[in-house]
């Protein structure tokens, strides 16, 4: 069995230092933090103790605990706090403390996801969000698809939106599930999520959203991963647009454009504070950070989220 | 088997090297101008009858004007056809015709023994070149994969599946194989780095038995992690880490950014780390951004290489020359490459990033495949072709 945190900290000899690194973000960061501050407690002479709410490193001497947080920020973007003991030992133990009581992430088999995607109401499952474009003005357009699980497992999190699209999507063409979708605002541009499999997995096939290759048509919005088989997108984008619809990529992460060039896409991607170096023609920002929305969401061509 | 040289050529890569040379002589003789004869001996439409010993013997007879050193210059082609190249007018050349004509009346001359001049007939020899590698056998469109008619697992199914690969013993089900250097002047390929996976199919049908993984990509990538994993926590043992050597992993993201694959990069110290070559799918990439931009970040503060497994040429396309900084790839090679207009072609050769040292082509089970390869500066290959001698 570990040793007690409190009692290792208690132990600790003058000039020792700890390392926390709360639980935040994707789980492998957290998995490269911890494995990075266990490094440090090899080299170091320590101790690692992983809390639901964060891994706290003991360390008997500074140089390695001080070298693995100044890596885990440069790796992860998110610096984990450090203190000299005992000096620090009050501070600490309090963080240590919230983080051991932290509830522990759930632990989601396959088939509990895919029975909760299946039977949550929904209501809760899908997710209407407005956008507009500038300063101020009415919303523009409105985004339909299924609501973020926040798991810290990408795999799951995309199986997840897999199952919500498909469900989303034939509520929408059912004449009583429809009711239960949040209701659509007239006039405003409708952006609908689509799964991998693109319009086809919709029952009855491909909608038709209006004139063939109308760029200010509704716009489908497919995850990055059609990208995988371009040959396949191509054709996908292709008869999407024959529909009427525009072509929309979600991104996981903003950083991705400007590693990709696609032409003739509308972007989405969650909002950051600063802009990605290549702003594409046209994005769509996804999220309200409060209390402090960036500027640039405002900049020509961007469409960006407001309340509902 | 080779006529001319008494060093059997077993492996083909000599013959490969001489048509590649062929290839780069004639594309000289057009920059440059210089004006050479070219007798094409096609030994390959010589009838089995004239193929036993005794009639190998009057055709070597028969060649031996062409066999004396500093005559001509004679290269092999893969296939067993000879070029021979001399400056004009290159009367050894005209004997040999005569010799070997009298030799097979049946054939006639023309057909047998064809005669090119270079500059002028330059498009004429790369043709016959190009047709010697393999290159111009442009293959029936691929087949759809056939349904298997077996139902997809279930997410219960699968999730017992994973339970059982967490206590599984993967030795039966490890694959290794080699990835080796060939370049045009090699005499041997070099080993580089030895491919370690596990093979999913079998372990696939022995946890899953009746169960087609293939039909649900999604699951297929779940159950992969779950076989990496266990495979990484298997070789993360002090022993185990130290005999890896130069080892090439090809992992899925979501094995590599987890527990088991950290332990065995600390295991492994800096000189450990400098022997491994990581490979990820490329729609993992796609997939997990973010991850996958945290694995570089990692590789550069490790040491380790990571290359981009199997990308498909059109998405390379798409990827800004930045982005794809300090990555190596592994490329499958598919005979469908060989295939294509001239357009075609080009566009695919711009999708090759322009260091070529840093390109893998997998996939190498004809002498093809090393041809397109070597054509394209590409010297590092994997495949029956190098494997296995």
């Amino acid at each position: 069995m570990k040793p007690d945190w409190r009692a290792s900290l208690a132990a600790m000899p003058p000039g020792g230092i700890a390392v926390f690194r709360p639980a935040q973000g994707q789980r492998g960061a957290g998995r490269v933090g911890r494995a990075l501050l266990e490094e440090a407690a090899i080299l170091g002479g320590g101790q690692v103790f992983a809390f639901p709410g964060g891994d706290l490193l003991l360390g008997a001497v500074p140089g390695p605990g001080q070298r693995a947080a100044q890596a885990i920020g440069e790796l992860t973007g998110l610096a984990p706090l450090a203190w000299s003991l005992p000096e620090g030992q009050a501070e600490l133990a309090t963080r240590a403390e919230a983080a051991n009581l932290a509830p522990p992430p759930r632990a989601w088999s396959l088939a509990a996801l895919e029975a909760h995607c299946a039977q949550a109401p929904l209501r809760e499952v899908a997710r209407l969000t407005l956008f507009r474009a500038g300063h101020g003005g009415a919303p523009l357009a409105q985004r339909l698809g299924p609501a973020a699980l926040d798991l810290d497992d990408p795999e799951l999190e995309a199986m997840a939106r897999e199952w919500l699209c498909r469900r989303v999507l034939a509520a929408l063409t059912h004449p009583v599930e429809r009711a239960e979708l949040p209701a659509l605002r007239p006039g405003l541009r409708l952006i609908l999520d689509f799964p991998l499999a693109g319009p086809q997995a919709t029952p009855g096939g491909a909608m038709r959203a209006g004139a063939p290759n109308d760029p200010n048509g509704p716009i489908a919005l497919l995850p990055l991963a059609v990208l995988g088989v371009p040959s396949g997108f191509a054709r996908m984008a292709g008869s999407l647009r024959q529909s009427g619809w525009a072509v929309g990529l979600l991104a996981s992460d903003i950083t991705t454009l400007e590693a990709l060039d696609v032409p003739d896409v509308t972007w989405a991607a969650p909002i950051t504070a600063r802009p990605p170096a290549v702003l594409p023609p046209r994005l769509i920002l996804l999220g309200r950070p409060n209390p402090d929305p960036p500027e640039w969401r405002c900049a020509p061509g961007i469409l960006h989220e407001v309340e509902t | 088997m080779s006529i001319i040289s008494a060093e059997t050529n077993l492996d083909g890569t000599a013959a490969l090297r001489d048509a590649m040379a062929l290839a780069a002589l004639a594309r000289d003789c057009v920059a440059s101008g210089v004006e050479r004869r070219v007798l094409h001996v096609r030994l390959s439409l010589v009838p089995a009858r004239l193929r036993e010993p005794r009639h190998e013997r009057l055709v070597r007879e028969a060649l031996a004007p062409l066999l004396r050193p500093t005559r001509a210059r004679l290269y092999e082609l893969p296939g067993g056809d000879l070029v021979a190249l001399s400056p004009p007018p290159g009367e050894h050349l005209d004997e040999v015709r005569r010799g070997l004509s009298r030799l097979l009346p049946e054939i006639p001359a023309d057909t047998l023994l064809p005669v090119l001049r270079l500059p002028a007939e330059a498009a004429r020899l790369l043709t016959l070149v190009e047709a010697a590698l393999g290159l111009d056998d442009i293959p029936a469109e691929a087949l759809p994969p056939t349904p298997s008619g077996l139902a997809p697992p279930s997410a219960s199914e699968l999730d017992a599946a994973l339970r059982g690969l967490a206590t599984a013993n993967l030795a039966a089900f490890l694959r290794r194989q080699g990835i080796w250097r060939l370049a045009p002047g090699d005499a041997q390929p070099t080993p580089l780095w030895t491919e370690l996976r596990p093979f999913l199919p079998d372990l696939a049908a022995a946890l899953m038995p009746g169960r087609d993984l293939t039909a649900t990509p999604a699951m297929a990538r779940r159950f992969r992690h779950g076989a990496e994993r266990r495979m990484l926590a298997e070789l993360a043992h002090p022993q185990e880490a130290r005999k890896l050597g130069d080892a090439c992993l090809p992992l899925g993201l979501g094995s590599l950014l987890e527990t088991e694959f950290l332990r065995l990069d600390a295991l492994l110290g800096p000189s450990g780390r400098a022997r491994l070559l990581l490979c990820v799918p490329a729609t993992d990439m796609l997939a997990d951004p973010a991850g996958f931009a945290l694995l570089r970040r990692l590789g550069a503060m490790r040491g380790w290489q990571l290359a981009l497994d199997d990308p498909d040429p059109a998405l390379l396309r798409m990827m800004r020359p930045e982005a794809l900084e300090g990555l190596s790839f592994r490329l499958r090679f598919a005979p469908a490459m060989l295939a294509g207009d001239a357009e075609a072609r080009a566009s695919l050769d711009a999708a090759l990033p322009e260091e070529r040292g840093r390109v893998i082509l997998a996939g190498a089970e004809t002498s093809a495949a090393i041809a397109w390869g070597w054509q394209r500066g590409i010297t590092r290959f994997m495949g029956r072709v190098v494997e296995g001698r």
